[in-house]
Formats: C-alpha cells, sequence, structure tokens
C-alpha cells in the first residue's frame, strides 16, 4: 500500500518539480513514528535502525551519484568498491598481529578506505602515466584488487579466528550485523557530504556542466574532484555493510540515472536522485530483514531496478509511455491531413472537386476507391474516416459511401493548399524531382504553422493563385492501385 | 623463517594449471578486441549479467554443464548490450552508467536466485566471484585418451570456437577496430560485430565460470591484451603476445598460490586470486619499463638526454675558452658557468673523462682566470675532445650564421642555436654550410672552426 502511495507521489511530486515536497516526504520517513508506522508489521528496534541507516545512506549516495553520472565517472565507485577488499584483509591482519580486535569496525573501515583510494588513484595514475584508456584502467583495478583482496581471504579463513571474522558480509551485503553506532556513522557521513555538497553548491555546478569556465575562473576543479572521489570512497565504505562491494555502485549510478526521467535541471535531479535512493534502500533493507535469506545488497538493487523501471516508463522526460503517447497522436494527426488530402486528389480526379465556399457537403465518393491515391489497408482508412466523423468533418452516405461536411471541407482545402504550396516550394527553390518533391512536401507539411503557410503564400505563390488550390506538379495515384482498380471495374 | 618447499601433486596441479592457460588463453583471445575498441568493462558487465540465465539452467537441469546453462548466458548477455544500449539511448546516460545499471540489476537477481535454489543446486554464491578451479580437477570424466577434467574439455571447446572466430574474421574485425566508418562503408556492420563480440564474451565467461568465477575473468580479459597493447604495435603481434602473457600468467598465477603462503606459514590460496595479482605485477612491470611508453623508460631516457647535452656543453665551454687562450677552467666555475650543480657536473666531468675527451691538470697557473677559485685541479680538453668540441662549436656557429639569413633577430639566434647544436650531425653541418656559402665567420665576428673528421 505504502510504495504504491510513494509512487504515486514521486509521479505527482517530481511533475512540480519542487524540492520542498520531497524534503517533506524524506523528513517524513525518516522520523521514527513514520517508519514505525511503515508497514502493519511492527519492527523490532535492530530493524529500525537498520532502514534509517541504509536509507540515510540512500539518499547521500543518490546525491553523490548525480555528480558522478554528470562528471561520466560513474563507475569509478565500481572501481573503488571492489579496491576495498585488499584493505579490510589486511587491516583485518594488522589488527590480529597487534592483538586488537580484527572484526571491529574502526579497524576494518580505515583499511578499507585506504584501499580504496589507493585504488581510485590507480585508475587516475595509469590514465596519466601510460597509454592505457580509461575504462580498461578501471577494469584493472578492479579485478586486479579484488583478486589481491581474494587471495588474503583464502588465508585469513585459514587463522584460527579467521572463519569466524565475517569478512564475507561486506561482499554482499549483510544488514543483520548492522548496529545502532553504525547508523550513526552512515547518518555523520552522509550529513557531512550534503553538507558539503550544499556549502560548495557553485563550485559543484560549474565543474559539472562546464569544467573549463571553471578552470578560467580560478576554481580549483581538480580539488573539487577530489573531493568526489573522497565522498564517493566515503558512500561505498559506509555502504559496505548494507549493500556489499559488488553491488554499492547501484547505489550511486541507479538512482541518479533513474532522476534522468523526471527533471533535467540539476538541484531538482539531486533531489529526485536522493528520494529514489531512500526509499530504494530502505524498502530493500526491509525486505532482507524479512526473508532473511535475500542478500540485503541485492535486495536493494532490484528495489532500485524497479524504481528505475518506473521512472525510464513514466518519467515526464522521456519517459517511454509518455514518448509512445506523443508518436501515437503524431501519428494519427499525420493519419488524418493525408486522408483529408487523399479524398481531395481523388475527387479531384473525378473532376468533382470540393469548393470551400457555398458548398455545403462535397461530392460523395467510395472509402474503397481512395486506395487509388492512399495505399493504406482498409482497416486503417475505416479507422481515421470514423474519427472524422466523430469530429464532423465527414459524413458516411451509406455503407461504403461518403461525404466532406462543410467544415471537412475548409479543412481538406487548407491540408491540399499546404501540401502544394510546399511542393510549389521545393520544386522552385530547392530544384528537386517530382518524386523527391512529393515526398519532401509529405514529411515536412506537418510540421507547418500558419505563418509559414502565409509567408508560402505570399512568396512562392505570389496574388497570381488567389485563394485557389494550385495544381498538383506530378501525376496521382499509383500504378499498383491503378491496376486494383482496373480488376475492381472488371469484377464488380 | 621456514623454506617454502613446493609439494605438488601432478596429475592435480597439472591439469589446474592447463584450466587455467585454458581460461586465460580465451578470454585474452576476445580481450584484445575489447582493449582496442574501449569496450574492457563490457567483459565485466556480462560476466555479471550471466548469473541469472546461469541461475536459471541450474534450476531447470540441476547440471553445471548444459546447453541450457550455454544458451542462457548468451541470452542474458546479449541482453545486457541491448539493453545498455537503450539506457543510454533514451536515458541520455553514459554508457559507464548505463551499464552499471543493467549488470548491477541483472547479477541482483540472479544472486536471489542462487540463494533461493541453494537447497537443490550446490553453488554457492562466493564461489560466484572467483570461482573454485582448485576442485574443477574433480569433476572428470574417463575418455578413450585417459581421465580429462570435463572444464577442460568444455574450455578446450570454448578456445577452439575463439580461435576460430578471430582467424577466419581476422580482417573484418581489424578494419571495424581501428576504422568503424570504413567498415560501415563496406558493408559490415560494426553493430553485429559488437554482438557476436558479445556472445563469445558470454560463451567464455560461462565457460570459465566455476574455474575464476566472474570478477577474476575481468582480470583474464582485459590484463594480458593491454600488457600485449602496451609491448608491441602491430594486431597480430599483439594477439599473440596476449597469449603468451596469458599462459605465463597462469603458470606463474598457480605457482604462486602455492608458494607464497607457504612464506607465511599458510597452505595455498586461491589460484583464480593469485593469476589475477601475477597479471597486476606484470602490468604494473610493463607500464614501468615497457620499450614504447614505459615510465621508467621514458625517464631513463629524458635523463640520458639531459647528461649528454651537459656533457657536450661542458666540450663547448672549454673549446671556447681554450680560443680564448685558456688553458685549464676548474670544477666550480664550470658549474657556475652552466648554471649547474656542482655534483652534476662532477658527474658529467667524471664521465668526459672517462671517454678520455677531458683531462685533469693540477696546475695553478693556467687557471687564473678562475681566481675565485682556490681549487688546483682543473679540466682541459684532450685531442679527442677538441675535434667534439671543435665539431659543436662549428655547428653553434653555423646555426646562428643560418638563422641570421633567414631573418631572425640577432638576439635570438644564440638561444636557438644552442638548443640546435646538439641535434646536428656532419651531413647537416654540410648543408648548412652550403646554404649559408661557407661563411668564415658568424654574426657574432667568431671564426667558425673547420670540420673535423
Amino acid at each position: 500500500m505504502m510504495s504504491v502511495g510513494i509512487l504515486f507521489g514521486m509521479l505527482f511530486g517530481i511533475h512540480w518539480e519542487s524540492l520542498s515536497f520531497h524534503l517533506l516526504g524524506i523528513a517524513m520517513l525518516l522520523e521514527s513514528e513514520a517508519v514505525e508506522s511503515f508497514t502493519p508489521l511492527t519492527f523490532d528496534y535492530n530493524t529500525q535502525v537498520v532502514v534509517v541507516g541504509t536509507s540515510l545512506l540512500g539518499f547521500a549516495g543518490g546525491a553523490i551519484g548525480v555528480l558522478l553520472l554528470l562528471r561520466k565517472r560513474a563507475l569509478i565507485g565500481d572501481a573503488i568498491a571492489h579496491a576495498t577488499l585488499p584493505g579490510l584483509a589486511l587491516a583485518f591482519f594488522v589488527a590480529t598481529a597487534l592483538q586488537i580486535d580484527g572484526k571491529s569496525l574502526w579497524v576494518l573501515l580505515p583499511g578499507a578506505a585506504i584501499t580504496g583510494l589507493i585504488g581510485a588513484m590507480t585508475v587516475v595514475a595509469i590514465r596519466t602515466f601510460s597509454p592505457i584508456k580509461e575504462d580498461a584502467a578501471m577494469g584493472i583495478v578492479l579485478s586486479v584488487f579484488f583478486g589481491a583482496g581474494i587471495a588474503m581471504m583464502r588465508i585469513i579463513q585459514q587463522m584460527p579466528d579467521g572463519y569466524a571474522a565475517g569478512l564475507e558480509g561486506f561482499i554482499f551485503g549483510k544488514t543483520a550485523s548492522m548496529r545502532f553506532q553504525d547508523a550513526w556513522l552512515i547518518a555523520v557521513s552522509g550529513a557531512t557530504i550534503i553538507g558539503l555538497l550544499v556549502l560548495f553548491r557553485r563550485q559543484v555546478e560549474l565543474m559539472c556542466f562546464d569544467e573549463s569556465l571553471a578552470r578560467t575562473q580560478g576554481w580549483p576543479v581538480t580539488l573539487v574532484d577530489i573531493g568526489l572521489m573522497a565522498a564517493t570512497t566515503t558512500i561505498v565504505i559506509v555502504g559496505l555493510q548494507a549493500v556489499g562491494m559488488i553491488l554499492i555502485i547501484a547505489m550511486l549510478v541507479i538512482p541518479a540515472a533513474a532522476a534522468r526521467f523526471w527533471t533535467w535541471r540539476l538541484w531538482p535531479t539531486i533531489a529526485t536522485s536522493s528520494f529514489i535512493g531512500c526509499i530504494g534502500a530502505a524498502s530493500g533493507a526491509i525486505i532482507s530483514t524479512m526473508a532473511p535469506r535475500v542478500p540485503s545488497g541485492a535486495a536493494i538493487v532490484i528495489v532500485l531496478v524497479i524504481l528505475f523501471s518506473f521512472s525510464a516508463l513514466f518519467g515526464r522526460k522521456n519517459g517511454t509511455v509518455w514518448r509512445w503517447a506523443r508518436r501515437y497522436q503524431q501519428r494519427r494527426e499525420t493519419d488524418q491531413q493525408h486522408l483529408l488530402r487523399s479524398i481531395y486528389e481523388w475527387l479531384e480526379l473525378k473532376g468533382s472537386k470540393p469548393h470551400d465556399f457555398g458548398q455545403t457537403r462535397s461530392e460523395s465518393f467510395l472509402l474503397n476507391d481512395l486506395e487509388f491515391v492512399r495505399n493504406w489497408s482498409p482497416l486503417r482508412l475505416a479507422r481515421t474516416a470514423n474519427r472524422f466523423q466523430r469530429d464532423g468533418l465527414l459524413l458516411q452516405l451509406s455503407q461504403n459511401r461518403w461525404a466532406l461536411t462543410a467544415t471537412g471541407i475548409q479543412q481538406c482545402v487548407r491540408a491540399i493548399r499546404q501540401h502544394r504550396l510546399l511542393e510549389l516550394y521545393f520544386a522552385q527553390i530547392a530544384n528537386l524531382s517530382p518524386e523527391a518533391i512529393d515526398r519532401g512536401a509529405d514529411y515536412s507539411e506537418h510540421a507547418l504553422n500558419d505563418q509559414m503557410l502565409a509567408e508560402l503564400e505570399r512568396d512562392i505563390a505570389g496574388a497570381s493563385i488567389g485563394y485557389a488550390v494550385p495544381d498538383s506538379l506530378h501525376p496521382i495515384g499509383n500504378v499498383q492501385s491503378l491496376n486494383h482498380q482496373s480488376r475492381n471495374e472488371a469484377n464488380p | 623463517m621456514q623454506t617454502p618447499w613446493i609439494t605438488m601433486d601432478y596429475w592435480l596441479d597439472g591439469w589446474i594449471v592447463v584450466i587455467a592457460i585454458l581460461a586465460s588463453v580465451s578470454a585474452a583471445i576476445l580481450g584484445n578486441f575489447l582493449v582496442l575498441r574501449r569496450l574492457s568493462l563490457l567483459s565485466d558487465a556480462i560476466s555479471h549479467s550471466i548469473l541469472p540465465g546461469l541461475a536459471a539452467a541450474y534450476l531447470l537441469t540441476a547440471n553445471r554443464y548444459s546447453w541450457t546453462a550455454l544458451i542462457g548466458a548468451i541470452a542474458v548477455g546479449l541482453i545486457t548490450v541491448w539493453l545498455t544500449e537503450l539506457i543510454g539511448q533514451y536515458g541520455r546516460v553514459d554508457e559507464g552508467a548505463s551499464t552499471g545499471i543493467v549488470f548491477t540489476g541483472l547479477f541482483a537477481l540472479g544472486l536471489i536466485m542462487i540463494v533461493q535454489a541453494a537447497d537443490r543446486v550446490d553453488l554457492d554464491p562466493n564461489c560466484v566471484l572467483f570461482g573454485d578451479i582448485e576442485l574443477s580437477p574433480l569433476d572428470s570424466i574417463v575418455t578413450s585418451i585417459g581421465v580429462i577434467p570435463r572444464s577442460a574439455i568444455v574450455l578446450t571447446v570454448c578456445l577452439l570456437l575463439n580461435t576460430l572466430f578471430v582467424v577466419l574474421l581476422f580482417r573484418l574485425l581489424r578494419i571495424a577496430t581501428f576504422d568503424p566508418q570504413l567498415a560501415t562503408s563496406l558493408g559490415v556492420s560494426p553493430r553485429v560485430l559488437h554482438y557476436a563480440l558479445a556472445t563469445l564474451v558470454a560463451i567464455t565467461s560461462v565457460c570459465s565460470f566455476e574455474a575464476v568465477g566472474n570478477v577474476l575473468v575481468v582480470t583474464m580479459f582485459i590484463v594480458p591484451p593491454t600488457i600485449a597493447f602496451l609491448l608491441v604495435n602491430r594486431l597480430p603481434m599483439m594477439i599473440l603476445a596476449s597469449v603468451g602473457v596469458a599462459a605465463l600468467a597462469a603458470v606463474v598465477g598457480h605457482l604462486s598460490a602455492v608458494a607464497v603462503p607457504l612464506m607465511f606459514g599458510y597452505k595455498s590460496t586461491s589460484t583464480a586470486a593469485m593469476i589475477s595479482v601475477v597479471s597486476g605485477i606484470f602490468l604494473a612491470l610493463a607500464i614501468l619499463f615497457n620499450v614504447k611508453t614505459g615510465v621508467m623508460v621514458q625517464a631513463f631516457r629524458r635523463n640520458q638526454l639531459a647528461w649528454s647535452i651537459l656533457r657536450q656543453d661542458i666540450l663547448a665551454l672549454l673549446f671556447r675558452d681554450s680560443e680564448r687562450g685558456q688553458a685549464a677552467r676548474s670544477l666550480r666555475d664550470i658549474t657556475t658557468t652552466l648554471l649547474s650543480q656542482s655534483w652534476i657536473t662532477a658527474m658529467a666531468l667524471r664521465g668526459l673523462v672517462w671517454r678520455g675527451y677531458v683531462t685533469r691538470v693540477n696546475d695553478q697557473t693556467s687557471s687564473q682566470a678562475s681566481s675565485s677559485s682556490n681549487s688546483t685541479v682543473g679540466y682541459t680538453l684532450s685531442n679527442d675532445g677538441r675535434r667534439h668540441a671543435q665539431n659543436l662549436v662549428r655547428s653553434h656557429r653555423l646555426w646562428e650564421q643560418y638563422l641570421a639569413t633567414t631573418g631572425t633577430q640577432l638576439d635570438r639566434i644564440h638561444a636557438q642555436a644552442e638548443t640546435l647544436e646538439h641535434f646536428t650531425n656532419p651531413a647537416l653541418r654540410q648543408q648548412l654550410d652550403s646554404e649559408t656559402q661557407q661563411p668564415q665567420s658568424d654574426p657574432h665576428g667568431k671564426a667558425i672552426p673547420p670540420e673535423e673528421k
């Protein structure tokens, strides 16, 4: 129930593009009462901690993800995440050698952060000091660091207290091991990142959209870039427990990419992305606590992918459904104009072309005959004609016999004038061949507005034409339909 | 420290090495085209996203090797490429981001499927990441030529398939890799080849899945071809080199998986992981020391050039001294005149003395010009050194004369000639000489010395 509500909230909230709405929604979600009343199930204290912690993580990850996406660095997060594994293992080795508890997060996470940053710097170093391209550099760092980590993990498993080290939990994520102070850790790092983002918003904005301008204005772009890498590493490190190193990249990439379907402005995108990340992480964590065998990272990613697919389908910017609707609408309008033109052409061929003054109804015609001038399926013809009848442009006299009404005649003459004026334009100005003239006019006539039409009348046709319809520059109808026609006449 | 003593079971370790080589080489052959076409992350994406296809096949047939697994993996691999294109196109995000969305989503799906089916299929989620090459020889079948591990047979077929693809379509692949526009105009759609490559990457990932898992296979796809890319220039040589590097990394990887942990008193570690580490080390060496672009090699060359220029500057300085009738110069004098540092000048002088171009003289009277110096050791040109120095100064003054005839301002010609003199050979001097009508002196009025053989 709740999730449906949230999805609708997203749809409308983002339609208004109001920042305050998102913040309100997130604040409501984060209040403990709201979490408690989230589902009819009552959550214990530990689950509440996990849900609040992961949703904060999703929030911060969504925000940073947008910047990474705009800097086209999305997958650097993946390289950093995989590079944390040797750090975890090394930290465990060192702690055990120093007789400290090697499973403490205060030991493991700094180790992970160090190798994570080394991984990020290695990508930059490889790109700078060798001819190797960035994609290969990322793949190399990702797999080689991970390999080193795996090799060390195998050795840790042989150590006396290594089996219970629980380092595997960091690979796929294990929210069950999350404690209160871990949620605090995420909250503090997330708040710091968001705070810095707000503080340096102008630099960030400039850097994302016009790096060279930022440089010429004297902003320390490299420093801000390093800050972005540090923020990414922080998100990855604190997210290791909840999501795991393999899938943490999804928290950075998916919300940001989903937000692109709702808005193209920077700060609304960041707000939307944070919101999606927050919802996805929280619901994933809840699913994983309810179904303990599902790794929490996988659950979060699946929810995020569902939210992404929803955005890709229904997003106001370039969403598939809207795009299809627009295309359908466009095709319908094109069909209508083409049919009107065909009716005129057919009536003209028969020597009874309609006049848009004084005539209340055109000569009647058979719908089948229109196939001669426009090679459509009978179904498409009938569908378009029926639509015209509803709009009062056509009149059905009998089963197959139709006529234009007065309004229909006006629209019909307008359509044919538009087409033929364009043909004239193409013939006189662009010097196209007759076939190309018809095709060109066919494509572009639908984009004409009244002003352009008036210009065409003035410049191309001149005073000589008056309000009359120019003659066609090419024979009307096609050979195939002509055969069809004669066959029909042979066997009535 | 206890001495590492490697004990090997020749049947087991032999097959592990064979399987590792087969997996590495099949991946490396395709990897060349991935690296050159900047599609490296395609291997990462596909090796992750085949998981749901594999999991579905496991669930259907409860068998690790089946046609279903192959078909499932190919289907999901192609879907990955298609969805990545789609999201990139309509979501207006770059390829990296759309790849990230698709492969994480599919991998998560596969993970959940595997966890749910853990009762029925013995597939450990951790194993997915780094494989289990140590156990793969145990799953073997009896054939007419002996007992052969199943994954060795599967990987051999995979290797043959990849080799055939590359050999038969070599010309097409080369054109499509280096000149996609030309390929399109020749009627070969790079998109079709892209999908074909994706299919083979999916097949290779599936075949080596059990041995090396889905993260470490990325190393095998990318690292050996990248090393080869650094070492050689031409595509056929690059493919051969990548195959060699891949096989070497597999062998060294297995040996170090057995030997390195022994040094610290543990048992062996994962072979696949160590292959990855060893490849990484090979790559680091290649980045630092390859002949073309190696970081250290370039630093060494720059250094060499700097030293030789300094030595030539010293020779020219001493020659000009002798023109003015000054016999020798002290170390400090040379250092301050050339704006150098004394230890660097001393090193350069030692090089010159060793080559026999410069001789040390203990003559206080001849170093009167350097009265500020209290050193009694001076340096002067030997006969060999004089010939070299004379040609250098000749180059310098010929260049000045030439630059003056081209209309360069007189206050600029010295600096330019100072640079050019180091890169001028006898033939070029000859040409300069004839271009400037065999002048006797340079624009500053100094005599141009004759050529010394």
